[in-house]
């Protein structure tokens, strides 16, 4: 059965039980088998059967539950459309795209407009879609420019609260001045009429408090309740009653001044929507990574078309197209150099700050920074398919993903509404008719409490907030988390098991050891053996260049080069045959090598690859190379030991080579001579012996490895990871990153437990005081404010964590 | 709308209260009384107000 996965943005959430709700009710659909809404970024993720259901059932059910499904907006400028009849075209080709829900074409104005989920698809996509049609699409407006819907709904908030604000303040000074210690504070008559208080707080009760009989209404609808349930009846009950005590006053005669609860009302309304809109400011920073990462992004790109150099959006540019990158600029796209060379600054990729330098053939990544010279590059993939696009993707999803945690805490705050409804209204009828028999304001003061300090909305926010603020600063840091549980869980991780080849290592062969004997001189020979090896296309020939031209060593030119495959290589050298390979080719070569030959197999032992030189037909000495250990291993394996992991190697070698590795970095155990079928099998048995296991690899030829550890990290740098492949990717090709990611999983976990002591504590602490009638409904309103701020300024300490490097 | 607009909006409002006050009730708006005495006299007249309404 064919499975599909889809994602949606949901507008009208209040509260984690909301999320709950949403989840339930797509989890019914048939069809569906896994559904998560993440409150804190208002999405959701449905994996389905798209032979059962769509996403239109997706949309309904979600509208049914009283939300609604986001869509992005684009209008684009049509050219080459002649007729109706290509109107008609490009709106059938768009609207039966994947992710389109509406495509509507204004032929006169030569233009579309696209209702579209970005989930599915991207601008990029409609683009290439049309032009195969024979049609040009051209965004009207980017991103940029558009205004966004969290930004208008902030400003809206803002402006309520400050209006609420306005009118609570005559309110809440008619309550401060009846405290003893502000017995001084001049207080106006006319604030302590009935009907003035009524005047005041009736806006703040049914205009500004009306998100919460909305959302209250939505949800009892559905036979749920959520915060706006206790919120709406909290207040209300103060509101009526105070209404009520006002008219008896009134029908009394107007004798004193009653003591009325229309500013508990206003003030804990007020507080409420003061609390959502620091949260709702708060959350936005926890996205912030992301932001941050498309930020990076070039908005625009110098093409070379039909011989043309011009400058179009990002979006236009398609696979195929030569793109040139001036000094300083970032590149927009993913590509490969054909011309030119230069220093890339990859840090906002891989975590790396010293730059890399690239030439011709090798790949560039999109949003890095060319520093110096002029490259033209071919463009490899654009769109969604760029590294920078993927690495948003993994984030964007691991923010949406749940810890168990969550799974956890969203079945408590399920329940914990309609429990705090039953104990307010038991706490209403002990005092009502046993505590204080027939005293209704003694029996409401508790019950409003009650209700307004129990909120589950800090509660919701506790887990997704971290997790969000922790994947991002991950990211930030080159550690990319595929999901929420793999940040939970990595903390607890006993044993790391780190591949050679490529992870402990390089991965790619340098010259190590240079012997010649006396009667040739070291610098004269290696000119020489660089003048062979530059003609051969072989690895350990590149490396023996490389090694040669680092040391400052000129090379000298050659003639009638010869690789003899398996053996080496033959050249000449101002007239002398230089003969640069095995044993076997020496003797070949009636070479006479003395007892040079154990001195190679010495080289060979300790894992190198070790080649004979004879010039003129007589031995000159031998050079090896060999991968070599990464600069920065030593110093990270240390910090997995500080944090009390034990690291084992895992590798191909044989055993005398990989200890000498292992001993040379640190690793407590050596496990040898295993081929890349049995690596699992090795993985497994330490997982037997009761063992939490992470495995380190470069996440293609380690596939199985990763799969079996509990938790798989694919280590590389730029485009070479294969990002899919594990639960981790380290973008930055060095082990620190894995010592980081153990760091900010246990320093993640730890703050969600800090943030669900915040919200239970005050949930929970604060329900038997309320009970007992010693706590004002005001002061639970700002206590019940405080704990969502709290929380999620908790949560935002996440993103300025140092790591210990 | 601007926030200052919302601003604009309940400044105002605040004003018509105090101004229908005025001119339903004919007092002044800013007068106090001493609130010592009057909070006292409040109390009375509430606790006397929560018996009939507990016979009610």
């Amino acid at each position: 059965m064919e499975q599909k996965e889809a994602s949606l943005q949901i507008a009208g959430m209040t509260c984690a039980a909301c999320a709950t709700k949403i989840e339930k009710g797509l989890a019914k659909i048939d069809g569906v088998s896994e559904a998560n809404v993440n409150f804190a970024m208002e999405k959701t993720n449905v994996v389905y059967d798209p032979d059962q259901t769509d996403l239109q059932d997706f949309e309904a059910k979600i509208d049914k539950l009283g939300y609604q499904v986001i869509h992005e907006n684009q209008t684009f400028d049509i050219s080459g459309m002649t007729c109706a009849a290509c109107a008609t075209k490009i709106e059938k080709k768009l609207s039966k795209m994947e992710g389109v829900s509406s495509a509507t074409v204004n032929f006169a104005m030569e233009n579309v407009s696209v209702e579209y989920d970005e989930g599915q698809v991207t601008v990029g996509d409609m683009m290439e879609g049309i032009r195969k049609l024979g049609y040009t699409l051209k965004p009207q407006k980017s991103r940029d420019e558009t205004v966004s819907r969290k930004d208008n709904e902030i400003r809206k908030q803002t402006g309520k609260f400050v209006f609420s604000a306005i009118l609570t303040l005559p309110l809440l000074w008619t309550m401060v001045a009846h405290f003893e210690f502000m017995s001084f504070l001049y207080l106006p008559d006319m604030l302590m009429n009935p009907w003035v208080q009524l005047a005041l707080a009736a806006p703040v009760q049914f205009f500004v408090g009306a998100q919460f009989y909305s959302g209250s209404y939505k949800a009892l609808k559905n036979k749920s309740a959520n915060m706006d349930v206790l919120i709406a009846l909290g207040t209300t009950a103060a509101f009526l009653y105070s209404v009520f005590l006002g008219w008896e006053w009134y029908a009394t005669g107007q004798q004193g001044m009653p003591e009325l609860y229309f500013e508990t009302a206003a003030v804990i309304i007020t507080l409420v929507v003061l609390g959502k809109l620091f949260e709702v400011r708060a959350k936005g920073r926890t996205s912030k990574a992301i932001e941050k990462l498309l930020g990076m992004q070039a908005k625009t790109a110098r093409i070379i078309r039909n011989g043309e150099e011009m400058e179009v959006a990002i979006e236009e540019v398609l696979v195929g197209d030569t793109v040139m990158v001036r000094p300083g600029e970032k590149v927009p796209v993913d590509g490969k150099i054909y011309e030119g060379q230069s220093a890339m600054d990859e840090s906002m990729i891989t975590g790396e700050s010293i730059p890399i330098d690239k030439k011709q053939g090798d790949e560039v990544i999109g949003a890095t920074i060319n520093k110096n010279g002029l490259l033209k590059i071919e463009a490899t993939k654009v769109g969604k398919d760029t590294a920078l696009s993927q690495i948003v993707k993994v984030v964007e999803e691991a923010q949406g993903s749940k810890a168990n945690v969550q799974r956890m805490v969203d079945k408590v705050s399920g329940i914990f509404v309609p429990v705090v409804v039953l104990i307010a209204i038991t706490t209403f009828l002990v005092w009502y008719f046993v505590i204080n028999p027939g005293d209704l304001r003694s029996a409401l003061v508790p019950l409003i409490t009650i209700l307004v300090i129990a909120c589950p909305c800090a509660l919701g926010l506790a887990t997704p907030t971290s997790i969000m603020a922790g994947t991002g600063r991950s990211a930030e840091n080159g550690v990319l988390f595929k999901g929420g549980e793999h940040l939970e869980n990595t903390r607890g991780i006993q044993t790391i098991i780190l591949d050679k080849t490529g992870t402990v290592t390089k991965g790619e062969p340098a010259l190590t050891n240079v012997k010649v004997v006396p009667d040739f001189n070291e610098e004269s020979v290696l000119a020489i053996v660089g003048a062979v090896e530059k003609n051969s296309e072989h690895p350990l020939a590149e490396a023996m260049v490389k090694g040669i031209e680092e040391k400052g060593i000129p090379l000298r030119e050659s003639e009638d080069f010869e690789a003899l495959p398996g053996y080496g290589v033959r050249a000449f050298v101002d007239g002398d045959e230089i003969i640069i390979g095995t044993r076997k080719l020496m003797q070949t070569s009636s070479v006479p090598i003395g007892s040079s030959g154990e001195e190679m197999s010495g080289l060979e032992k300790e894992g190198k690859t070790a080649m004979l030189i004879a010039i003129d037909g007589k031995y000159a000495g031998m050079i090896a190379v060999a991968d070599t250990v990464k600069e920065t291993s030593k110093a990270a394996i240390q910090r997995m030991h500080d944090l009390g992991l034990e690291v084992a190697m895992l590798t191909g070698d044989n055993q005398q080579t990989a200890e000498a590795i292992g001993n040379q970095v640190g690793i407590d155990r050596v496990i040898a001579e295993v081929v890349p079928e049995q690596k699992a099998e090795e993985i497994k048995k330490i997982q037997d012996q009761g063992k939490k296991v992470a495995m380190v690899g470069d996440g293609i030829n380690d596939a199985p490895a990763l799969a079996v550890a509990d938790i798989g990290m694919a280590i590389g740098t730029g485009t070479d990871v294969a990002i899919e492949s594990a639960d981790i990717t380290l973008m930055r090709g060095d082990l620190h990153s894995v010592a980081d990611s153990v760091q900010l999983s246990t320093k993640t976990f730890r703050n969600i437990k800090q943030n669900l002591f915040f919200a239970f504590f005050y949930n929970t602490a604060s329900i038997p005081v309320a009970a007992a009638g010693l706590l004002a409904p005001w002061v639970a309103g700002a206590a019940m404010a405080f704990s969502s701020v709290s929380v999620v300024l908790n949560a935002l300490r996440l993103q300025r964590l140092k790591l210990s490097r | 709308m601007k926030v200052k607009h919302w601003a604009l909006v309940g400044v105002l409002y605040v004003a018509v209260v105090i101004g229908s006050y005025t001119a339903i009730t004919g007092d002044n708006p800013l007068e106090s009384n001493d609130m010592h005495e009057d909070h006292g006299s409040s109390e009375e007249v509430y606790e006397s107000h929560e018996v009939s309404s507990a016979y009610t």
